[in-house]
Order: structure tokens, then C-alpha cells, then sequence
């Protein structure tokens, strides 16, 4: 097996070290925040990059690369030759990918930090907070067990549900309390409704092992209620209508850079579950619903856009319009299509990017301007050259442009879409009624998000904004990546489908 | 280390017991010797010989856990009037000997601190030593007069704490506890008779050999309600649980975390232990893990309504003990292996974390003066190592990783569904049932956490003081476990996992209590 770069360690260590590393940096963070904030910084970005730069070596180490997998497991609990749960590491194609969004993502919203968050109160307890909420998420897409899976997935509540209360924008600290546990009840819910789930499957195959549980054979009826279990559970945390209910209060709560971790990172793990879990598990349970799923992603989808046309407040519109982006991503996985699974784990990227960029957009426009709001602002393009560039570059993307990422995601699930009408027959309008609404969904994300464009960056120059001026460099640095990043998945697909292409290949059970 | 000088085998099985009693007699007699000699009691003298008494007994509970997972099931034997009677200790009753003495040696190091204005310190430590040693007697006795001997003296021995303070409270509560473990004790005692009737013995295993062999007989339904019941009042089963949230919360705080870790499992050892040796799973009539089941989902059910409404913190975890209570007989009702494994687990976890979160409200209540939520708003900003030891025992509870109730939750959640599927099918819906139970907990766990941690601090609580470092030393030796637990289960996951095997193992006991009872 060859790859771009030799690691002198064994692969898996890469993926040991960085969690390990991510648990106890969080811990040293919280002792360098007593005594400075500028040392908890430096410490976390550090730990981020560290874990970032482990995990770039193993998507480029001399397994994944060749389209292998890196799988290191130890026995956890239970005796050794039936355990009933193991620690494991998977390495592949499509986690390390999602891992490395996830650590980028958390370094970038810790370097947005530095500048976004002043007068933070105790800092080590955000930025550990921070690096403990990444290492939760890490955990989870390493997982090869469910109970390991569920074990990093309610971790994940603990230091988001903290940040969002303690660090949340409300001032009304009853209003903070009351959004925050909103979010900590739905999610934990949800959590506990896919045990029930991960139980039941436990109980017909005797195992927790993802890779074995692939291959058992379980009664499709079963399967079906297995997987309608699961679903719920997981569209919980993903905020399908209309179990969405958590997601705007604590979207307009969350400060920026926690709603990023939140929006773009927080979320896909429940995405990853799907493909991960359920649908190579349950793939034949599952076909009977594509259609009932994709009723729900278009509600979904509609729904979102909708409701981000209605808004007054950059924030909200983005956050609303990250609902509906993920309607797209489950009318991929609802296509049950070889091809539409792998546009939506596409998606699944491409969306962590542009929902954190748009978002860290909106935090420099807060910044410079004192305000998200609509009506306060305008012609801003000529005041910030910059950032009006990389917002308009991510909208359009969002939008769905060509020659931007998500274009080929999207491209990928329609595709997936029209596979599906083509495999019902002429008899079948359905799948084309969903397939053509789909694509009108398209056209309403482009309107809101180009009128955003036009409401923010051009017309008339409100009064006090006359001498607004170009973010701090560091958050043009880091839109400019994410943005540069966008254009070369959009221009170079292959890129990232060389990595994801093969591990999704037959997951649907050669629909 | 070679301890073998120190170890007989013959006499390991009661030295658990023997050792506390011993330490007892010797609180007693230093004491009041000391007190004839120099007209006081030196401060901390009682304190001492409990803590080394409860240390030793944990070291020989561990010498007798080594004997056991090596060669099977000990004993001891002593003959009487021309009697054989038997102690035997198996993997569970080695582990809830474990249990009981490790609660002990926590709560008399959180003591040292907690109770340093009280007096009368010498009876305290001389009850608590005595309620351990009895508790142990419990675990390894194999005839229900012995049972119910150890049984009675250990009950005794909680009114008392209970009303140690001589406060009003805890006088009326303490009679209330009296009042019903009286009704439950002579339940208990109802069916030993009818069963030494019917079988002409009172040893469990002979009693056993003759029950499994005529499972129809029609007396057996009977025989099961009122054992279960009689033990439900001390296991704080709903509907038999009322004595329960005075009691608790009256008591003095390191009490109270005895009452709920330990004493409560105690009637569930009774509960468990009888029926499992002596009435066959599934009988003709009557299938009683069916009724244990139910009994559960009652208890979990009510427990939480309860606690949903409480103001007072140490009621709230009052009825969150019910609750849990509900939990464990939840696992047992499966009668499956991987249920009483799994039980067995979640005994070992909600005992560490109950006592942890009573010794928690008992430092914020010595601090603050008060246990109502409304004044210990924000306690942990002034007491932020108490405060954390208490977050760290609410999350156990909720059940959030990585701390030990995650996993205990899990698995008796998993151990259900498990039931639910292979054996019996209506345990689904009765997972379901746990599972709801589970997330209406969250509604007061996050509101013990929110009120001690997020608002801001009420008048009372300015004035709070850090608690003292025996205090803090019992409180962390419990938190370390549950985190320690709850990062890597597997150690102590494989000694509960051979306790709740053993504990199904009906046969294999009894052919040893025989063999031993028979030179």
C-alpha cells in the first residue's frame, strides 16, 4: 500500500494520541485559563492543530489513502471473547474526512474566539469546554462500537449544554436557562430514543460491534422498526421537522463560535450515525420508507427556507437555513442510491464548511457593525472588500452554484433522486414530484441567500457605518481558507470522492 | 503483600462480621475506660478505631474475595444444641459485604469531619460499626433465624441513627421507620414460619432442595407476597416506601448516605436473594420476577413523580432513591443472566453515587444551614470542590458519560430489551416504561445541578465556608470511583458480572451449604 506520506507510528496511534491528546489538553487549558487567557489560547489552538495535523497524516498515511481502513480495537467491558463493548478506532475514507472538519472546525472557532469573545469570564472553562466538546465529536467518528458511539455522543451534551448556558448572548439569565435546558432535554431525548434502538439490536444480534452487526441478518420487519427508532432518534439531533423544535432558541442563543461547533459539527455526527449505522445495517428494513423519508426531508427542506426568508437577523436566517440544508442531506440518504448516500456524506462536508463560513461571516459583520440585523445594514461590499467576497463566494455555494462545492453534492443527490424515479417505473410519478420539488427547494435557497447578499452588502450605506472597515486579518484568514477550500472540492471533486466513494460503495445493499 | 498470617480460612467467611462487632465492643470499652480515667473523652478516639475497624474488615472482605473467585463458594460452620448452622459467601454476598464495609469506612472518614460538634460520638460509631457488621451477617447467613437476626439487629441499629440527633424530625421519623419495618419484619417472619411448616427446616438450602421440587405447591404464591413484601418496607419498594423520605432526609448526612447506599439494598438482598434460591423462576401459579417487574415500574414511577415536586434537597434524593430502587429490581425482574448482572452492576454504582450526593447535601447543609433549593442557590461558586463532587454524583445519576451511571443505566437498559426479545416479550414495553422514567429524571437531577451551580447566590449562602478535609477525603474517594468506574468499567463490571452469576447459580449453592452443613 503506498500513500503521499510514511508515518513512522503505527496508524492507529493517530488516532489514539488524538484523543488523548484532546481529553487532557482540555484539561491543561483549564489550568493555563487560571492564570491567563492568552496562554488558554495559544494552549487550545495548539491541542486542535496538533489533533488536526494527526489526523491529515492518517487521511494521507498509506491506508486510507489506498482506499483501506485503520481498525484498532480493545475489549472494554466484558469477557474477551464475547465483549459487550469495545473502544475501538476506525479509520477510514469517511471518518477521517469528518474528523478532520471537525478539528478544523474547532480550531477555527477557537482562533474566532480569540478576537469574537471579549471579556470572556473564566476563559479556561470555555476554551477546555471547547476542546472537550471537539473531543467528544472525535470520539464518536472513531467509533466502531455502538455502545462507544452513544457513550462520546451524550458526552457531547455536557460541554455544549455548559457553553450555551454560561456563555450564551441572552442577557436575561432565566430566558439562557430556559433555551439551554430546551436543547439539553430534546437532544438527551433524542440520545435515549436511539438506545432504545442500539438495545433492541443488541438483543436480536448479541453484539454492539458495528462491523459485525453489518453483516448479521436481521428480519426486515425488525429491521424496519429498528430503523424507524433510530431515525427519530437521530432526527432529533439532526432537527428534522418537526423535531426541530430545540434547534432555533438555542441557534440564536449560542455565541458564534459555539453555534458553529453546534451547527456545523454538532449536528453531522448524528449525519454520520445515519450513514455509518443505520443505513449499512438496516439498508433492507429501511427501502420500504424512502419515501415517507423523503416527504419529511422535503417538509424539511421547505420549511427551513421558508422560515430563513422570513427572518430579520443574518443569524437566525443562517441557522434556519442550516435546517434546511440538512432536509438536503436526508433526501440523499432517503434516495436509498448508491449514488445519492454518497452525495449526501459530500453534503455532510461541504455543509460544515459553508454553515460555519457564512456563520463566521455573520460574527466579523457583528463585530465591525455592532449588529446582524437586516435593516441596519447595507452597502457594505465597497467598505469590506474582503468579506464580502468570501460571503458571496459561500451564499453561492449554499445556493447551489457551480463551480462551488455543494453544486457537486447536490448534483449527486438529485442524481440519486432520478436513479430512484427511474428504478419505480413509469408508473411512479412520485419519486419525480420529489425529485422536481427538491430542485425548487434549490431555487428558494438561492433567493434568500442572494437577497441577504443584496440587503447586506449593497445599497444604500446606513448612517454610523460609514467608516465600517475589513475584519481583524486572522478572520479573514480563516473565511479565505474555508472559502479556497470550497472552490477547489467545487473545481476537483475527486479530491474528497476518492476518499469517500469506495467505503460507501454497496452500503445500500446494491440499491 | 503477605497477609497470610494474619488469614484463617476457616474463619474467613464471619470475619467481616466479627471484625466491626469487635471494633464496636472496642469503641465502647476504650471509651468509657478513658472517660473513668481522665473525665473525658478524647476528641477523635471513637472516630479512629471505627475508621481502622471499618479498614480491616475491608481488607479481610477482600481476603475472603480472593478465597472465593479461587475455589468457589466458603463456609463456616458451627454447631449448637446438635445443630449445624452455615454461613456461605458466594461472588454476591463477598461483593455487597465489599459494598457495605467500603460505605462504612467512607462515611466514619466523612464522620471524623461532618459530626466533630456532636456528642455522644462514641454510640455513633458504636451503631454504625454494628449496622455494618449486622449487614454483613445478612449476606452470608443460610437459615432465615440467622437472617433474621442480623436482619432485625441492623434495623435496630438505623433507628436509632436515624434519630441520633434527638431532634424532633428525626424522633418522628425514626418512629415512623420503626413503625413500618415492624409490620415489614413480621411479614418477613409470617411467611419464615408457614415455611418452616411446610418444609420442617429453617435452612435456606434444605428449604430450597424441597420448594424447587414441588413448584405446585399452592402455599408458594402466598409464601412469595409476603417475604417480598415484608422485605419491599426496608428495600423502599413503592408502595411499601412512605417510612423512606422522612427518614432519610432526617437522619445526620453520613446516615442518611448509609440508609440509601446500603441498608436499602439490603431489603433487595432479601428480596433477590430468598425468592431466586427458593422459588423455582417460573412456578405453576405465580411467576414473581413478573411481580418484582411490575413492583419496579411502580417504584421507579412514583419515586420520580415525587421527587419532580420536592423543594427540600435531601427529600429530592430521597425519592430519586426510590426511583433508583425501581431501577435495580428492574434488572432482577428480567431473571435473565445478563439482568442480574447487569442488577448486580447497578447496585455497586448507585450505591457509590447515592452516598456520594447525600455526603455532598449533608457538607452544603453543615455549610449553609439549610437544605431547601431556595437557599443553597449557587452553593457551589463558594464550595466549588463540593460543588463539583455533587455535579459529578447528579450526572452518574442522569446517567451521562464518562461517569458509572452511564453504564449502569446502559446495561440494565440493554439487559430489558434483552428479556424483551429472547425470553419474554411484554419487558419491552416495560423498557419503554424505564426508559420514560429515565428522561423524567432529567427534569430534577438538572435543577439540583442548575440550583447549586448556575444561579446566582442567595443570602445564606455568602456566608458558607469550605467544608473540612475529612469531609472532602470522603466525598473525593467516592467521586474518583464513579469517574474511575465510568471510564473503564470492565474491573469492577467483572466481579459484579460473576456476583449476579453466582446469585442464579441456585444449585451450585446449595450443594455447597449442604456439603458444608454434612462433615
Amino acid at each position: 500500500m503506498q500513500g503521499i506520506i510514511d508515518i513512522p507510528i503505527p496508524s492507529h496511534d493517530l488516532m489514539i494520541l488524538t484523543l488523548l491528546g484532546l481529553i487532557f489538553g482540555g484539561l491543561l487549558v483549564m489550568l493555563a485559563g487560571k492564570w491567563s487567557e492568552k496562554g488558554a489560547q495559544a494552549l487550545a489552538s495548539l491541542v486542535l492543530l496538533g489533533g488536526l495535523a494527526l489526523n491529515v497524516f492518517l487521511l494521507l498515511g498509506p491506508e486510507v489513502w489506498s482506499g483501506g481502513e485503520v481498525l484498532y480495537e480493545v475489549v472494554w467491558l466484558g469477557s474477551a471473547d464475547s465483549p459487550i463493548m469495545n473502544m475501538g478506532f476506525r479509520g477510514d475514507g469517511l471518518s477521517t474526512p469528518i474528523a478532520i472538519l471537525v478539528l478544523g472546525l474547532g480550531l477555527f472557532s477557537i482562533l474566532f474566539s480569540t478576537v469574537y469573545m471579549k471579556n470572556l469570564k473564566q476563559p479556561g472553562l470555555y476554551y477546555s469546554l471547547m476542546v472537550w466538546f471537539v473531543a467528544a465529536m472525535v470520539g464518536v467518528i472513531y467509533a466502531t462500537d455502538l455502545m462507544q458511539f452513544f457513550v462520546f455522543y451524550e458526552l457531547m451534551l455536557i460541554p455544549a449544554f455548559v457553553l450555551v448556558y454560561v456563555y450564551g448572548v441572552s442577557e436575561d439569565p432565566v430566558k439562557r436557562s430556559k433555551n439551554a435546558l430546551q436543547f439539553w432535554i430534546w437532544t438527551a431525548a433524542g440520545g435515549i430514543v436511539s438506545l432504545f434502538a442500539v438495545f433492541m439490536l443488541f438483543g436480536y444480534a448479541g453484539t454492539m460491534s458495528i462491523s459485525t452487526l453489518t453483516s448479521a441478518s436481521i428480519p426486515v420487519e425488525i429491521a424496519k422498526f429498528i430503523g424507524i427508532i433510530f431515525l427519530l432518534g437521530f432526527g432529533m439531533k439532526l432537527g428534522l421537522v418537526p423535531l426541530h423544535v430545540w434547534a432555533p432558541p438555542v441557534y440564536g442563543e449560542a455565541p458564534i463560535p459555539v453555534l458553529i461547533l453546534l451547527s456545523g459539527a454538532m449536528t453531522k455526527t448524528a449525519a454520520y450515525g445515519v450513514i455509518r449505522i443505520v443505513i449499512p445495517i438496516l439498508s433492507e428494513g429501511l427501502r420500504g420508507y424512502a419515501s415517507g423519508l423523503m416527504v419529511i426531508s422535503l417538509i424539511t427542506m421547505f420549511y427551513g427556507a421558508m422560515m430563513a426568508i422570513s427572518q430579520k437577523d443574518l443569524k437566525m436566517m443562517l441557522a434556519y437555513s442550516s435546517i434546511s440544508q440538512l432536509g438536503y442531506l436526508m433526501f440523499g440518504y432517503s434516495t436509498m442510491t448508491s449514488i445519492g448516500v454518497n452525495g449526501a456524506a459530500f453534503q455532510l462536508i461541504n455543509h460544515g464548511i459553508l454553515a460555519s463560513l457564512t456563520f463566521f461571516c455573520a460574527g466579523a459583520l457583528k463585530m465591525k457593525t455592532g449588529t446582524m440585523k437586516f435593516d441596519k445594514l447595507g452597502g457594505l461590499a465597497p467598505k469590506m472588500p474582503v468579506l464580502a467576497t468570501v460571503y458571496i463566494i459561500g451564499a453561492l455555494a449554499l445556493a447551489g452554484t457551480p463551480p462551488m462545492s455543494a453544486f457537486v453534492g447536490e448534483w449527486m443527490i438529485f442524481a440519486g433522486a432520478a436513479e430512484r424515479t427511474a428504478l419505480a417505473g413509469v408508473g411512479q410519478p412520485f419519486y419525480l414530484v420529489m425529485t422536481v420539488l427538491a430542485v425548487v427547494a434549490t431555487g428558494l435557497t438561492a433567493a434568500y441567500y442572494l437577497w441577504s447578499i443584496r440587503r447586506i452588502f449593497f445599497g444604500q450605506v446606513p448612517e454610523g457605518m460609514e467608516d465600517a472597515r475589513d475584519s481583524p486579518r486572522l478572520i479573514l484568514v480563516i473565511t479565505g481558507l474555508m472559502a479556497f477550500v470550497v472552490v477547489i472540492l467545487g473545481v476537483w471533486p475527486w479530491m474528497l470522492w476518492r476518499f469517500i466513494g469506495p467505503v460507501l460503495t454497496g452500503v445500500v445493499g446494491g440499491g | 503483600m503477605q497477609l497470610d498470617f494474619l488469614f484463617s480460612p476457616e474463619f474467613a467467611t464471619v470475619m467481616p462480621v466479627l471484625i466491626p462487632i469487635v471494633f464496636a465492643i472496642l469503641v465502647a470499652v476504650l471509651s468509657e475506660g478513658v472517660r473513668v480515667a481522665v473525665k473525658r473523652v478524647p476528641k477523635g478516639l471513637p472516630d479512629a478505631i471505627a475508621v481502622i475497624g471499618f479498614a480491616l474488615a475491608l481488607v479481610y472482605t477482600y481476603m475472603l474475595g480472593t478465597e472465593v473467585w479461587g475455589n468457589g463458594v466458603h463456609t463456616f460452620v458451627f454447631s449448637w444444641s446438635g445443630g449445624n448452622y452455615v454461613m456461605a459467601a458466594d461472588e454476591f454476598s463477598v461483593l455487597m459485604m465489599g459494598l457495605f464495609t467500603f460505605m462504612g469506612l467512607v462515611v466514619a472518614l466523612y464522620s471524623v469531619g461532618y459530626m466533630k460538634k456532636d456528642t455522644g460520638l462514641a454510640q455513633y460509631y458504636i451503631l454504625l460499626l454494628i449496622m455494618v457488621g449486622a449487614m454483613n451477617g445478612v449476606v452470608i447467613s443460610t437459615d432465615l433465624f440467622t437472617l433474621y437476626m442480623f436482619y432485625e439487629t441492623m434495623g435496630v441499629c438505623s433507628f436509632i441513627l436515624v434519630a441520633f440527633r434527638r431532634t424532633w424530625e428525626g424522633i418522628e421519623a425514626a418512629i415512623k421507620y420503626l413503625m413500618m419495618s415492624a409490620i415489614g419484619s413480621t411479614l418477613v417472619l409470617m411467611s419464615a414460619s408457614y415455611l418452616y411448616g411446610l418444609t420442617g427446616t429453617l435452612n435456606l438450602a434444605l428449604m430450597s432442595q424441597a420448594l424447587q421440587a414441588h413448584p405446585e405447591n399452592p402455599l408458594i404464591p402466598i409464601l412469595i407476597a409476603l417475604l417480598t413484601a415484608g422485605f419491599a418496607v426496608k428495600g423502599a419498594v413503592v408502595p411499601f416506601a412512605a417510612w423512606l423520605a422522612d427518614a432519610h432526609p432526617a437522619a445526620p448526612s453520613g446516615i442518611s448516605a448509609m440508609l440509601s447506599a446500603v441498608v436499602i439494598k439490603v431489603g433487595i438482598y432479601g428480596i433477590i436473594r430468598i425468592n431466586t434460591l427458593l422459588f423455582p423462576i417460573h412456578t405453576i401459579y405465580f411467576d414473581w420476577p413478573l411481580l418484582i417487574s411490575i413492583l419496579a415500574l411502580v417504584t421507579m414511577t412514583a419515586g420520580n413523580f415525587w421527587a419532580l415536586t420536592q423543594k427540600d434537597l435531601k427529600r429530592m434524593l430521597a425519592y430519586s432513591s426510590i426511583t433508583q430502587i425501581g431501577f435495580i429490581l428492574f434488572a432482577f425482574g428480567t431473571a435473565t443472566p445478563f439482568g442480574y448482572q447487569s442488577g448486580t452492576f447497578y447496585i455497586v454504582v448507585h450505591a457509590l453515587t447515592k452516598g456520594l450526593l447525600f455526603l455532598c447535601a449533608g457538607a452544603f447543609l453543615h455549610a449553609v444551614g439549610s437544605r431547601d433549593l431556595d437557599d443553597l442557590k449557587g452553593v457551589g461558586k463558594m464550595m466549588p470542590v463540593t460543588g463539583a463532587f455533587f455535579a459529578i454524583g447528579v450526572l452518574s445519576l442522569m446517567g451521562m458519560p464518562p461517569l458509572a451511571g452511564f453504564y449502569a443505566k446502559f446495561l440494565i437498559l440493554a439487559a430489558g430489551v434483552d428479556a424483551g426479545i429472547n425470553f419474554t416479550g411484554y419487558y419491552l414495553l416495560f423498557t419503554v416504561v424505564a426508559l420514560f422514567n429515565a428522561l423524567l429524571g432529567l427534569g430534577y437531577y438538572l435543577r439540583m445541578i442548575k440550583t447549586v451551580w448556575f444561579e446566582s447566590m442567595s443570602e445564606n449562602v455568602r456566608n458558607a465556608h469550605r467544608a473540612s478535609s475529612s469531609v472532602i477525603l470522603g466525598m473525593g474517594i467516592l467521586a474518583v470511583a464513579l469517574l474511575v468506574i465510568g471510564v473503564y468499567p470492565a474491573p469492577i463490571y467483572s466481579i459484579a458480572e460473576a456476583a449476579g452469576t453466582a446469585l442464579l447459580d441456585v444449585g451450585g449453592f446449595v450443594t455447597e451449604i449442604l456439603s458444608a452443613g454434612t462433615p
